[in-house]
């Protein structure tokens, strides 16, 4: 990059210093965006990535530094700065209004007028064509709502790039999204760049995107830039050792044997069109991982036999016991929980604290005589903080301060308050740091000698394949496929998962 | 119980109310030395009476998420219920239940139909308000509903009786929030329906119960009143169900669920009735001291969203 002319930059971020209240969250960082480039710009949770998008945002504004756009110096100090020099920022959040129609988002505030009034043909032509130029195949007439949240993504950069947009900041755009989305999402960038001429800085936790997509990668750690590096130049290891600061073997544990004994047994469950008599067990001691395409019916499984959406017939049992799991109750009076995907929405009671969130699924076992046994809340909560190593000033810290992997690992310390003997987990580990992410398989880990049994529902076939002692792969509503540990690759699951697995099946012909 | 966190700022938060009452308090015993009798203090207490037992009710309905409009009319059906049954002279115990027992099968039945129907409470109970004001109007209108037995003119009496009836009214909603699993489980149900459900806590049946309570403390305030006025009418009670909720989140109490204690409610309930007493001490009109209220619930709404967002940007 050196020989390039600094005037070809598109953006160029020279010396940024961000100081906070006791901390340097940008030491002297430089940064630069060449047009028709990807960026990789990556880092853990803290490393001061968002902090340095935001500078580039006018969202704060920076102690020191330098910003070029296009080899002009700028001072970004409001959030209308960036957007009046074509720099658009998607964030992971969609930011789109879902009960209108993809045309509407996509000429939000810049509708085409004539005497004050929208023309509205005019503003349907233009939406079409756009999306046409930028190869994306949608009705600007479907509501954004009923899109899948690939195609609101794809709606989000057609947005951007209405508005002349030449810089595009995408935020972990790809965390939500399964392997057929992502590379759909990444044909429009590579078509964008190449025709268009534009440049996009990418954040990302996964890491295997950097070399799919990346032609340069930035790589911050506590705040420092710690080298940019054309893609082809370095390893996916070197990547990780650079951001974490020292060598990391493997980030999963080693898992011993499971136990003789069977914790949960699902037989021919049910459900209309989603489970379409979907078996398996799990022994006490093991990891069952089940994977699929997104839609294949991980999430419907796991919250049926939870007890948390009714199933139409089947049977569940945990260690031989018959449930009753028509209501949530049933099942974890049983020993069953689900842990889910969503932690924010449905795992934790974000302005609540850990112990208050810890007690609540307990409050019946921790009820004497109809009082409430607080003391006991507070002596559980503070051991299972200790035990599971739940980082957090106190047992009051409100969850919503917590970290991803301190979340989930209060999530799990709710649950195993219960008495749980049956987890099931959905996607244990997305929108966690590679960090939190080993600190939870680790905690999978020591939670199998207990006796405990997992069932891990995952769109990640590595984490499928590397924590599960076997591997089941969802199609449709039934499993079509079971790997035994180290018989399969990440191939070979996703041939299964798309329905390629020698195993066809009847349902098959009616789409 | 508060929810919460014993960090600093959240003491700090809780405090603030409390501090808003004494600075009021003081604001008008500086102002007009009369205001500094032990009278003016009893008869501050005994006016939050009414207020007080009433708002006891939306304390745990809007700390559970939900919202009922229809207490300050059922507040009036309970009046002129019992008016009635004593004009006609049912003994003043089994009244006395009657009268509890329809406030909190009234309040029930807002339950079941915001609830168990999935209609926005804000709907619902808007509809049962008219409903319930509406019976209230055809038991009571033109009927003469006074001159109580002297058994039943004992709950309103003076100053000890009922201000003990509040008293006995907060601690026991004290007890229920913060030490019954139901109370317990009201700030979860609050802070997230799903997220409750998910942890087996059956979310529609423990609303039934905060619905029934809070038309239960609507009974009993209206009973302490017809008492104590030794007469009931039909034209009582509107906008009471505002002026409950109103004292409930100057106290501090969320509108939006899951945070806020019985405790707070106690503090904004005086917070309102020292205002007005103070300001009619002073000679000023009822439409003033309207307007002052207003003004006290924008700003402690305000200084809790400025708050708030302070504490998201740190």
């Amino acid at each position: 990059m050196s020989e390039r002319d600094a005037l070809s930059y598109l953006v160029e971020m020279k010396g940024i210093v961000k100081r906070f209240p006791g901390v340097v969250a940008l030491d002297n960082v430089d940064f630069s965006l060449l047009p028709g480039e990807v960026h990789m710009l990556l880092g853990e949770n803290g490393a001061g990535k968002s902090t340095l998008i935001k500078v580039l945002s006018g969202a704060y504004s920076m102690d020191e530094g330098e910003i070029f756009v296009r080899g002009e110096a700028v001072s970004i100090h409001s959030p209308m700065d960036p957007l009046a020099l074509g720099l658009r920022f998607i964030y992971q959040e969609l930011s789109l209004v879902p009960q209108l129609d993809i045309a509407r988002n996509m000429f939000l505030g810049i509708e085409p007028r004539r005497l004050g009034f929208v023309r509205i043909r005019e503003l349907y032509d233009r939406a079409a064509r756009y999306l046409e130029k930028f190869h994306m195949d949608l009705d600007p007439h479907a509501v954004v709502g009923t899109l899948s949240v690939t195609q609101q993504k794809l709606v989000e950069i057609a947005r951007a790039l209405v508005k002349e947009a030449q810089v595009l900041v995408l935020d972990e755009p790809t965390d939500v999204l399964e392997d057929r989305s992502r590379r759909d999402l990444f044909a429009v960038i590579n078509e964008l760049k190449r025709s268009h001429s534009v440049g996009f800085i990418y954040i990302s936790h996964r890491y295997a995107e950097v070399h799919q997509l990346g032609d340069r990668v930035t790589i911050l750690r506590d705040g420092k830039n710690v080298g940019t590096y054309q893609v082809a130049e370095i390893s996916l290891d070197e990547i990780i050792e650079k951001m974490i600061g020292r060598k990391i073997e493997n980030q999963y544990p080693d898992i011993g044997p499971p136990r003789e004994e069977e914790a949960l047994r699902v037989e021919d469950l049910r459900q209309g069109s989603k489970l379409k008599g979907v078996s398996l067990n799990v022994r006490k001691g093991e990891i069952v991982s089940v994977t699929g395409l997104m839609g294949a019916g991980k999430t419907e499984l796991g919250r049926a036999i939870c007890g948390i959406d009714p199933s139409d017939s089947g049977a569940v049992h945990v260690e031989g016991h018959r449930v009753n799991f028509s209501t949530p109750d049933g099942a974890i009076r049983a020993g069953l929980a689900y842990l889910a995907e969503d932690r924010k929405a449905l795992g934790l009671i974000q302005i609540h604290s850990i112990r208050d969130n810890y007690g609540l699924p307990s409050s019946s076992r921790l009820t004497r005589l109809g009082l409430i046994n607080h003391g006991a809340i507070d002596r559980e909560a503070a051991e299972f903080m200790g035990k599971l190593n739940i980082k957090a000033p106190s047992r009051h810290t409100k969850a919503g301060q917590l970290s991803g992997g301190n979340q989930q690992k209060t999530v799990v310390a709710k649950w195993l308050g219960t008495r749980s003997k049956v987890l099931v987990f959905d996607e244990p580990t997305r929108g966690i740091d590679i960090r939190g992410r080993a600190e939870v398989y680790a905690l999978m880990s020591e939670l199998l000698e207990q006796g405990i049994g997992i069932l891990m529902l995952t769109s990640d076939y590595n984490e499928a394949l590397e924590m599960g002692h076997r591997v089941l792969v969802l199609y449709r509503g039934e499993i079509v496929r079971e790997f035994q540990r180290g018989e399969a690759t990440e191939e070979d699951i996703l041939r299964a998962a798309i329905g390629a697995g020698e195993k066809t099946t009847a349902g098959e012909g009616a789409t | 119980m508060k929810t919460a966190s014993s960090a600093r700022s959240q003491m700090w938060k809780g405090i603030q109310p409390v501090l808003g009452l004494v600075i009021i308090y003081v604001a008008f015993v500086a102002v007009s030395p009369t205001f500094r009798t032990f009278d003016t203090f009893k008869t501050i207490l005994t006016q939050a009476v009414i207020l007080g037992t009433l708002a006891a009710g939306p304390t745990i309905v809007l700390i559970s998420g939900g919202l009922d409009l229809s207490i300050g009319s059922l507040f009036v059906l309970v009046a002129v219920c019992a008016g009635r049954l004593l004009m006609a002279d049912v003994p003043v115990a089994l009244v006395v239940i009657f009268s509890l027992g329809i406030g909190a099968a009234c309040g029930l039945l807002n339950g079941v139909i915001t609830v168990g129907t999935g209609i926005p409470a804000f709907i619902g109970t808007l509809g049962m308000m008219k409903v319930y004001r509406g019976i209230a109007e055809i038991l009571g209108m033109n009927r003469d509903m006074s001159r109580f037995p002297e058994s039943f003119q004992i709950i309103g009496r003076g100053y000890l009786i009922p201000i003990g009836i509040m008293a006995v009214a907060f601690l026991l909603v004290y007890l229920f929030l913060s030490r019954t699993k139901m109370g317990f489980n009201a700030y979860a149900i609050g802070g997230s329906n799903e997220v409750s459900r998910l942890a087996g806590v059956p979310v529609k049946r423990y609303y039934l119960v905060y619905y029934a309570l809070g038309g239960f403390f609507a009974g009993l305030s209206a009973i302490i009143l017809t008492s104590r006025l030794n007469f009931s009418n039909s034209a009582w009670g509107a906008g009471m169900e505002l002026d409950a909720i109103a004292a409930v989140i100057i106290g501090g109490t969320s509108l939006s669920g899951g945070v806020g204690g019985i405790g707070r409610t106690v503090i904004g309930v005086l917070i309102v009735t020292a205002l007005n007493a103070g300001l009619s001490h002073l000679g000023v009109s009822s439409s003033w001291q309207r307007i002052a209220i207003g003004i006290v619930i924008i700003l402690a709404v305000w200084l809790d969203v400025i708050q708030r967002r302070r504490e998201l940007k740190a």
